[in-house]
């Protein structure tokens, strides 16, 4: 199966992620110097931390970052979690009945179920639920649009809805903000935002034809009456939709963001600081031979094992998880749902 | 004794923390502790933006007091009516203009659920994945690109 650049982006995205988090969190932490501690505690106690003039300096600075990253990610977490959960309740408060055309063209485009109809006179649709994904509709676009440009409406949404957008977004937020030395990942992230909504496009033209989502477009972008939604709206920005329309004139994928020098340098020094603090750490609590005598094996070794021993079943078990996931999203929910998600 | 008072004793029966925290302000000895509404509005929030509404124009406090007044056994006090209709105005729920003593308001949004909705995706936009509304505010260069795609496929 060849994968789309948005979930190129997003795989590597959590790739780099993953690996770091495991070598770091695992390797670096769990298969060294936690092991290195350990020993110099156990033969001479808390005193010997310090013993042989060793600074805790280095392993303090390191602590910091890996906690902090740890706790922001933490955070980050927690508080989609909490916007994801209250955005479900208060879509749920304003949503009403879907009409006959409506349900009719989400059973057409495979979102049985999962279309929720939203008492508001503005035009717009979205994706939520990390989990459960749907798709909010506005009453305004819906009494706005041809049915034609409906369906190219509901197609663009079943794309994110199919990719498990949302959660994909969550993660990519949570891991930003772990590994918040490393700029680069936003570029990364900012190819996946740009990337899933040009597929998301494609398909509704694939199913549709390039003129209901014109169409569509042209009904949304319109007025000053959206400038304030628009403000308070800060996903994206008005700038994708340039690359959106440039790819619905040419027929091709735009290019996308690459890396800028800048990103790569802080990312570069970053993940320097980083490796030398670790080094650092190690160095002053005896070097590679305490390594070898706290662990029985060398530092790489026992950082590469560590990571690796953590990463693997990570990897899997993400890798499942977002199988069985994606498998549910594919097909309708049972009506009257709603209330369970 | 006032209804607000035999609200109060309640409260502090419940709470006293909680008690302490509301203080028991004028507005809450009238109303109690506001139970917010489908659109998220207290109850007295959501009488101002109805009076707002139905008046189409922009308007005053005392405008709004009269007609809230009009309606009411209890008549609020008019500190009471622009204190919320302030604390609205902070929310970006209502736009206030003009000088000091002669400021008038206008909604923003057209009805309870317009503001909802902006309230929803203000506060959490980030859980959704947006595209269609990101898109609103696009310059007139879009716009017409987009109309020309339509020409072409008529």
């Amino acid at each position: 199966m060849r994968l789309d650049s948005a979930n190129r982006s997003f795989l590597a995205f959590t790739g780099v992620a993953l690996l770091l988090g495991a070598y770091v969190l695992c390797g670096a932490v769990g298969g060294v110097l936690v092991p290195l501690l350990l020993a110099r505690v156990s033969n001479g106690g808390l005193a010997g931390l310090l013993g042989d003039g060793g600074s805790l300096l280095p392993l303090l600075l390191f602590v910091v970052v890996v906690a902090g990253g740890v706790a922001l990610a933490t955070f980050s977490l927690t508080q989609q979690a909490l916007a994801s959960y209250r955005l479900a309740r208060r879509v749920r408060g304003l949503a009403r009945a879907l009409p006959d055309q409506l349900a009719r063209t989400a059973m057409q485009a495979g979102l049985r179920g999962r279309v929720v109809l939203v008492d508001a006179p503005e035009s717009f649709s979205f994706v939520y639920g990390a989990l459960t994904p749907r798709v909010a509709i506005s009453r305004g676009l819906v009494e706005d649009i041809s049915g034609g440009e409906l369906r190219a409406v509901l197609e663009h949404e079943r794309y994110h809805v199919c990719n498990l957008d949302p959660l994909k977004m969550v993660l990519m937020q949570a891991l930003s903000a772990a590994l918040f030395f490393l700029p680069a990942l936003d570029v990364l992230r900012a190819r996946y935002e740009a990337a899933r909504e040009l597929a998301a496009d494609r398909r509704a033209v694939a199913v549709c034809g390039r003129r209901p989502l014109v169409g569509a477009l042209l009904k949304v972008v319109r007025g000053p009456e959206w400038s304030e939604l628009e403000v308070a709206a800060a996903i994206g920005g008005p700038e994708l939709l340039h690359v959106r329309v440039a790819q619905l004139e040419t027929g091709r994928q735009p290019k996308l963001a690459t890396l800028s020098i800048t990103h790569a340098t802080i990312s570069l020094l970053g993940a320097t600081l980083l490796v030398a603090t670790f080094l650092a750490s190690v160095s002053s609590f005896g070097g590679p031979a305490a390594v070898r005598v706290a662990t029985g094996t060398g530092i790489l070794a026992a950082n590469l094992l560590g990571g690796f021993s953590c990463a693997a079943p990570f990897a899997g078990a993400g890798l499942l998880a977002y199988w069985l996931l994606a498998r549910r999203a594919s097909n309708p929910l049972e009506s009257g749902s709603l209330r369970r998600s | 004794m006032p209804d607000g008072h035999v609200l109060c004793s309640r409260v502090r029966q419940r709470s006293c923390r909680e008690h302490t925290r509301q203080k028991c302000s004028s507005m809450w000895f009238v109303a109690g502790r506001p139970k917010k509404t489908n659109s998220g509005f207290a109850p007295l929030e959501s009488a101002v933006m109805d009076a707002v509404w139905a008046a189409g124009d922009p308007v005053s406090v005392r405008e709004v007091l009269d007609a809230l007044n009009a309606r009411r056994g209890e008549p609020l006090a008019y500190t009471t009516v622009m204190t919320v209709m302030n604390r609205l105005a902070t929310k970006g729920v209502l736009n206030r203009r003009g000088e000091r003593r002669s400021y008038v308001y206008e909604a923003t949004a057209t009805d309870a659920a317009g503001i909802a909705v902006r309230d929803v995706i203000r506060t959490y936009g980030d859980a959704a994945v947006a595209h269609f509304v990101d898109e609103a505010r696009a310059d007139p260069g879009v716009r017409r690109r987009l109309r020309a795609l339509l020409a072409e496929d008529r």
